[in-house]
């Protein structure tokens, strides 16, 4: 609940009110609830791109409710319409209220002018997962790719995210970006705006 | 009835409008003397009636606070008001810094009424419709703040589609007690 509470000391944690304050989640308690989701999907579908079709999807679900609560709750009276302002919103605020922190970086693509990444060292939802070789590229990060999207496509700036392994030499594991590449009508719009 | 529809055709016959509407003449006329003989009720600080639109100007929420008697004619004002947003967000002329306000402000007044509109940053629109002559602009943010606290908490629901209409029970109540504390005694 969005709430204006005094803080006070409650003794027993159920009353507690669900207002903001130091909203902290249990970490395992995340993660076995994510591997449950993956888990549930993977028997519902039989091949990788609808698993990863069905977190996207689930995850836009959860986009568009952090755009509402966030735009009300941090935001005040402004709306975004610039692109570099949306993302830099996502970058931070979102992936602070969602993560805990915020993102490791924001980049623009070279070779398009449409394409922009956000990259992380490890995402927070894949930190308990190991994908087996046989699903070749697939990423839980899916999900977080939904979420971005969600947050886009609420905002009014339409686009393709998807979430990709690029493979860092020197390190075990390979980092994860979030990979955006927005429509037509935002790049014409941006440029409308000058 | 003089209603200034910006992009409907309708022009202030109120002949026409009545029949537009398909209610017959003489009930709609009662209700206008209703309210042109008895002035002191504007003198209350009465919200007629709240809408939420949604991004594609679909209805997400109407709901009217006054007998049902005009319900249709507030449904009409919300409708027109709609394009007056329209106008508003698109037209370039606005300087770049009051291009993302999300409270709108006055829309336009119509005899008895006035309609507020508010933008969220998904473009989803709440209008207010008052019979109060004299609110003042605080009282109105504020109201349209506790609005939107309501709205988000009724979108965050996990069994809410987004682009249906809300039913949610809980979000009607909690904006039944919204409007019945709008008035100049409000804080926060």
């Amino acid at each position: 609940m969005i709430g204006v509470g005094k803080p006070k000391q409650y003794g027993n944690v159920l009353d507690k009110p669900l207002s903001r304050g130091r909203q902290e989640v249990s970490l395992s308690a995340f993660a076995f609830l994510f591997s449950e989701l993956v888990q549930y999907n993977q028997t519902q579908v039989d091949n990788i791109a609808e698993l990863e079709r069905r977190l996207e999807d689930a995850g836009y679900a959860v986009g568009a409710r952090v755009l509402e609560l966030l735009c009300h709750r941090d935001k005040g009276n402004r709306r975004e319409t610039r692109l570099l302002g949306i993302l830099s919103f996502i970058h931070s605020t979102v992936w602070k209220v969602l993560f805990g922190k915020v993102a490791d970086s924001l980049e623009k693509g070279t070779e398009h002018e449409d394409e922009y990444m956000i990259s992380e060292k490890e995402l927070l939802v894949n930190r308990f997962i190991s994908v087996p070789k046989d699903m070749g590229a697939f990423n839980c990060g899916a999900f977080v790719a939904g979420i971005v999207r969600g947050v886009l496509d609420g905002a009014g700036f339409p686009a393709v995210v998807t979430a990709h392994f690029v493979p860092i030499e020197g390190q075990q594991r390979p980092r994860t970006t979030i990979l955006i590449k927005f429509a037509e009508e935002v790049l014409r719009r941006e440029a409308r705006l000058g | 009835m003089l209603f200034k529809g910006i992009n409907n055709k309708l022009r202030p016959q109120s002949l026409d409008l009545h029949q537009f509407l398909s209610v017959p003449f003489y009930f709609l006329s009662t209700s206008l003397t209703f309210f042109a003989f008895f002035p002191n009720l504007s003198q209350q600080n009465m919200i007629v009636c709240v809408a939420v639109v949604g991004h594609q100007n679909n209805p997400l929420y109407l709901q009217s606070f006054t007998g049902s008697d005009d319900a249709l004619k507030l449904h009409h004002i919300v409708h027109c008001s709609l394009d007056v947003i329209d106008e508003r967000v698109n037209n370039p002329k606005r300087s770049a810094s009051t291009l993302n306000e999300t409270f709108l402000g006055l829309l336009y007044p119509t005899e008895n009424y006035k309609v507020y509109g508010y933008l969220t940053n998904t473009k989803v629109k709440f209008i207010m419709v008052t019979t109060d002559l004299d609110v003042k602009d605080a009282d109105v943010r504020s109201f349209f703040r506790k609005f939107h606290a309501a709205y988000v908490d009724a979108v965050c629901n996990p069994f809410h589609v987004p682009g249906k209409k809300i039913t949610s029970n809980s979000f009607s109540e909690r904006v039944g007690a919204i409007v019945r504390s709008f008035g100049p005694s409000m804080t926060l």
